[in-house]
């Protein structure tokens, strides 16, 4: 991603970690109206007055979506979300200061292109132990097809050739590099991602000792992070801190949060 | 990212088929997809462009099983973490399994294939470029990389044409295993002895295998162990982990009344393919475990490299890395017939 889109990211997520860390890895929605104080509600509020409201379906491409207003539920409230906030402010140029093409590109870049029907490729498979049917451009990314059509944008895209680990989630229990894999090639199988490890309410262990040592800053890795670390415990790995950082070499992290990443699963390990 | 066409295979029969209805059919080369840790990578960089893709995930490539004479048989469609952490490969073969683990991440280990490393494709950057010149992914056009970043790049077997180094370590190990690779085509199957497998560059660099169009990789068989012998690799990288080799040697030795009996060399990250050294392991052959012997050996082994600008380091890295190989197989390789001190 453009490296002005993840400072944006970067900035907002600190600006919340500190009330709000346990739905920060859980990756929920952060940006709903309890968070926000009263002139950003007004504004938001008064925004979606001025602008007639868009289709209420959440299920919709959100490329595609009038990005002109803030999306809204049946009642006309606004239903930010970080993600939908990101997109009206880079389409509406809200944010003068950011161009919005460096905003709304990653997300346009990501969507898959109309293709001609041979290029359709249909997919069954579970995630987070719902079955899913897909029907989607053969070139569509397991990671592609998580973020923009099952809209679990938990699942975060770094590099987009498997170098960085941001994309990690498990497949039949396995963690892989979703950026890598084409859905194509999951008929049948079974996809976890960091929406179906745990919720702000009954967080995963890990994602508990991920709050508890800070082991995180932006937490554009975290989602890949916490997804290899759940793997890691099922796997063949020493016990000593040098065989975690290598068992967690595929995830980098940009902030240098290693040392917390490892105290966090150090803790996890020692109390199973 | 080009589109295509991606077809399922059900069986080994449908998918050799499939690869060679295409093969007649298509100007676009098919490609077999597996693990698509390299495949998929080079699509979307349009280093790739098939124009027809064959699924062969669902083919049962997936086992490893003892074959009647002792050795093993591993499927094709073994992932490199699987094989790397099975019982036999770690008490049998701990080589290949040090080699395996010295490689790329767990999340892509979970993906990685034995058919898929066997034909990874080179890391230098004029490759992955469609910008630039390279010989291998557009023959004719150049090689950027002699005058350019080469830094990673081999340094034995190269030709004018290309310096790009093979990236396997799994590759590494099973050339000194001598491992026979096992393959299925429209006429019929046949098994290629892996030293053999892998072409030099020379005037052809876009061949890199001497696997025919549409033949497919099915499995890779591996000879009973050799009793009593020290077996190791070594891997030398910018980084400690997830960091492809500059410099990587798989050794196995034996020694009988403290001579070197049998001695199997292959170095990784210097050479165009991956590296068996004949010329080391004949200066080991009968010679005394000694350092100085091992230092003769290395040398012999970089007699012939052909180092650029920004990779000669590499001619004496691999010498250190051969030799510190030999002395960590020499501590742990048992002498068979050991005269009393």
């Amino acid at each position: 991603m453009p490296y002005r889109t993840a400072c944006f990211f970067a900035g907002t997520q600190l600006n919340f970690r500190c009330r709000h860390a346990a739905k920060l890895v859980c990756f929920q929605p952060i940006f709903d109206e309890s968070i926000m104080n009263e002139n950003q509600q007004e504004d938001a509020r008064g925004e979606s007055d001025r602008r007639p409201s868009p289709p209420p379906s959440r299920q919709s491409n959100p490329v595609l979506a009038d990005s002109a207003s803030p999306p809204a539920d049946d009642s006309g409230a606004p239903q930010l979300t970080r993600r939908s906030f990101l997109m009206w402010v880079g389409s509406s140029g809200a944010l003068g200061a950011l161009p919005a093409a460096a905003l709304a590109a990653p997300v346009a870049a990501s969507a898959p292109v109309a293709a001609v029907d041979d290029s359709l490729v249909t997919v069954r498979l579970t995630v987070n132990d719902v079955a899913q049917e897909a029907k989607v451009d053969v070139r569509t990314s397991l990671l592609d097809y998580l973020r923009e059509n099952l809209q679990l944008t938990g699942t975060k895209k770094g590099c987009d050739h498997g170098q960085c680990g941001a994309c990690t989630v498990h497949v039949n229990g396995r963690r892989v590099n979703s950026c890598l894999s084409l859905v194509a090639m999951h008929e049948g199988d079974s996809v976890t991602t960091i929406e179906g490890l745990g919720t702000p309410d009954r967080l995963h262990p890990l994602q508990a000792a991920f709050v508890a040592h800070d082991g995180l800053q932006c937490g554009y890795c975290t989602a890949g992070q916490i997804m290899s670390a759940a793997a890691l415990l099922t796997e063949p790995c020493g016990r000593a801190d040098a065989d975690v950082k290598e068992a967690m070499s595929g995830n980098i992290c940009r902030c240098g949060a290693y040392s917390n990443i490892v105290a966090a699963i150090r803790q996890v390990r020692d109390a199973g | 990212m080009h589109t295509f066409q991606m077809l399922r295979a059900q069986s080994p029969d449908e998918a050799v088929r499939l690869a060679s209805a295409a093969v007649e059919t298509a100007p676009q080369p098919v490609r077999f997809l597996a693990g698509g840790t390299t495949l998929v990578d080079l699509m979307k960089l349009d280093v790739e462009q098939p124009q027809q893709v064959i699924d062969i995930n669902r083919l049962p490539f997936n086992q490893i099983e003892q074959t009647a004479d002792g050795g093993l048989k591993i499927g094709a469609l073994v992932r490199n973490s699987d094989l790397a952490n099975h019982p036999l490969i770690v008490q049998r073969y701990p080589m290949l399994s040090m080699a395996l683990l010295s490689g790329a991440s767990a999340q892509l280990r979970n993906m990685a294939t034995t058919g898929g490393n066997l034909l990874q494709r080179t890391r230098c950057v004029y490759f992955r470029d469609t910008a630039t010149a390279c010989n291998k992914r557009q023959p004719g056009s150049g090689c950027a990389a002699q005058e350019g970043f080469h830094r990673n790049l081999a340094i034995l077997g190269t030709s004018e044409q290309c310096i790009a180094s093979n990236p396997s370590d799994m590759n590494v190990a099973l050339a000194a295993l001598e491992a026979i690779i096992h393959v299925q085509g429209a006429n019929g199957a046949r098994i290629i002895p892996i030293n053999e497998f892998h072409l030099l560059p020379g005037a052809t660099p876009q061949r890199e295998t001497v696997l025919a169009p549409g033949e497919l990789v099915t499995h890779v068989t591996l000879r009973p162990p050799v009793a009593n012998a020290g077996s190791t690799y070594l891997k030398l990288r910018d980084r400690a982990s997830y960091e492809f080799a500059l410099a990587s040697a798989a050794v196995q030795l034996s020694i009988d009344g403290g001579r070197i009996s049998r001695a199997r060399v292959a170095l990784g990250g210097v050479g165009a393919k991956p590296w068996r050294s004949l010329e080391a392991e004949s200066v080991l052959q009968d010679a005394a475990p000694t350092v100085d012997v091992f230092a003769r050996a290395a040398a012999a082994a970089v007699r012939d490299a052909r180092p650029l600008r920004d990779n000669v380091f590499k001619v004496d890295l691999i010498q250190r890395c051969l030799v510190q190989a030999l002395r960590t197989c020499t501590a742990a390789a048992p002498d068979a017939n050991r005269r009393s001190a």
